[in-house]
């Protein structure tokens, strides 16, 4: 089995996106396929905070990292979440 | 850790408790658990006497020990470790030696419960962010389990009482905590459950704060529990948990129960959050291999319980 940091590192941006909509798919399955790479979670999709949590908690686990809650703000979208996701795992 | 396989626990004890030790080794022999026997002197052991003792046969740890000794210093967390793996560890506060009796009577009960399924009791403080918790825990487990919403808004506190007497495998609690019992349903203590004749949860699990405290209280609500006889496990926080960790525990505890977890050491094993602050304020009380089967008829009599719908 790949490691977070193998898998996320030969993954490019598009295939984190992917990867993140089939999570988000878990969520709330009536917005994962219609929701634009850079739309706000909360704003433009209504994301409740419940739901967030779920989100980052369902990508702590398939990602196999872990998010601090201080890190919460910049998972606003997809773009941004994989953007994050990336850059955490580079850094490791 | 599989109910179906012969386990093995580590059964640590004080030396001058030696008949509490013998009656919980024979009570676990009954139940097909290979029990080890370790007598401590004085305080119980820290960390690193565990470390020397701990082998990788060994499928969970259950310390007794004097009442005067608080859950937060008896263990270090839910869990102590070996090289390989991560074991589930509890803690059982005693007064006298005969106060293993009621909860040796709570393990056979709900370790003799047929194999069938899970049966989950959801209860929250009438708020709507536990609300919310508890619906979207229904929507995940309920067309693998049966799940029992009992929460603040629905059922008062002499009905919940009443309702956890069903059997059901194991009840979770959100919302503020105390050391001294749940802020929700208008204060629920453990004296609210002296008259209790009914049949054991498996374990009760109060994702808030503090419930295994023993701040301002001789022996705290999560601690009362098992040796009440209302579950054969309970599991608390010592100190402030953070709602965000609660709300991970509990989307990883459906996982865990939909993939089929059996126990309640496999099933915290499984959820723990990946943030060390969000487990290790925790504490198992009881019986580490808790088992979440429901009670024969434990469905049937949770479905005929009255709430204000």
């Amino acid at each position: 089995m790949l490691t977070a940091h193998s898998k996320t590192t030969t993954m490019n941006q598009n295939e984190i996106i992917a990867q993140l909509r089939t999570t988000l798919y878990d969520v709330k399955p009536q917005i994962s396929a219609a929701i634009g790479n850079a739309d706000n979670f909360r704003d433009d999709w209504g994301l409740d905070s419940l739901e967030l949590v779920e989100f980052v908690a369902r990508i702590e686990q398939s990602f196999k990292i872990l998010i601090p809650d201080k890190d919460l703000k910049e998972l606003y979208s997809l773009n941004a979440t994989a953007t994050y996701l990336h850059s955490k795992m580079i850094a490791v | 850790m599989q109910l179906n396989k012969n386990r093995h626990l580590l059964l640590v004890y004080p030396a001058d408790m030696r008949l509490a030790g013998k009656y919980l080794s024979e009570a676990y022999s009954l139940l097909n658990i290979h029990a080890t026997c370790i007598e401590y002197s004085g305080r119980p052991p820290a960390p690193d006497f565990y470390r020397q003792i701990l082998s990788e046969d060994v499928d969970a740890v259950l310390v007794a020990g004097k009442k005067m000794y608080a859950p937060s210093t008896a263990l270090p967390g839910p869990f102590l470790f070996t090289q390989k793996k991560k074991i589930p560890a509890a803690w059982l506060p005693l007064q006298e030696e005969t106060d293993v009796f009621p909860f040796i009577q709570t393990l056979k009960k709900v370790h003799r419960r047929k194999k069938t399924v899970p049966g989950m009791a959801l209860l929250a403080q009438w708020h709507p962010q536990y609300l919310r918790l508890t619906q979207r825990m229904t929507d995940l487990l309920e067309d693998n389990i049966p799940v029992f919403k009992w929460t603040g808004d629905i059922i008062t506190r002499e009905d919940v009482v009443n309702a956890l007497g069903c059997g059901l495998g194991m009840g979770i609690y959100f919302g503020h905590g105390r050391s001294v019992g749940w802020v929700g349903y208008y204060g629920m203590r453990s004296h609210h459950f002296e008259s209790f004749t009914g049949n054991p949860l498996g374990c009760m699990l109060s994702l808030c704060c503090k419930t295994a405290s023993r701040k301002r209280t001789g022996l705290s609500y999560a601690e009362s529990l098992p040796l009440m006889g209302i579950s054969a496990a309970a599991f608390g926080a010592v100190r402030e948990t953070r709602h965000t960790d609660n709300m991970k525990w509990a989307i990883r505890i459906c996982d865990a129960v939909n993939e089929g977890i059996d126990n309640l050491g496999d099933l915290l094993i499984h959820a723990e959050p990946p943030n060390i602050e969000a487990v290790e304020h925790y504490r198992i009380i009881g019986d580490p291999f808790a088992p979440l089967y429901t009670d024969a008829g434990g469905i049937k009599r949770a479905k005929n319980i009255a709430v204000c719908e």
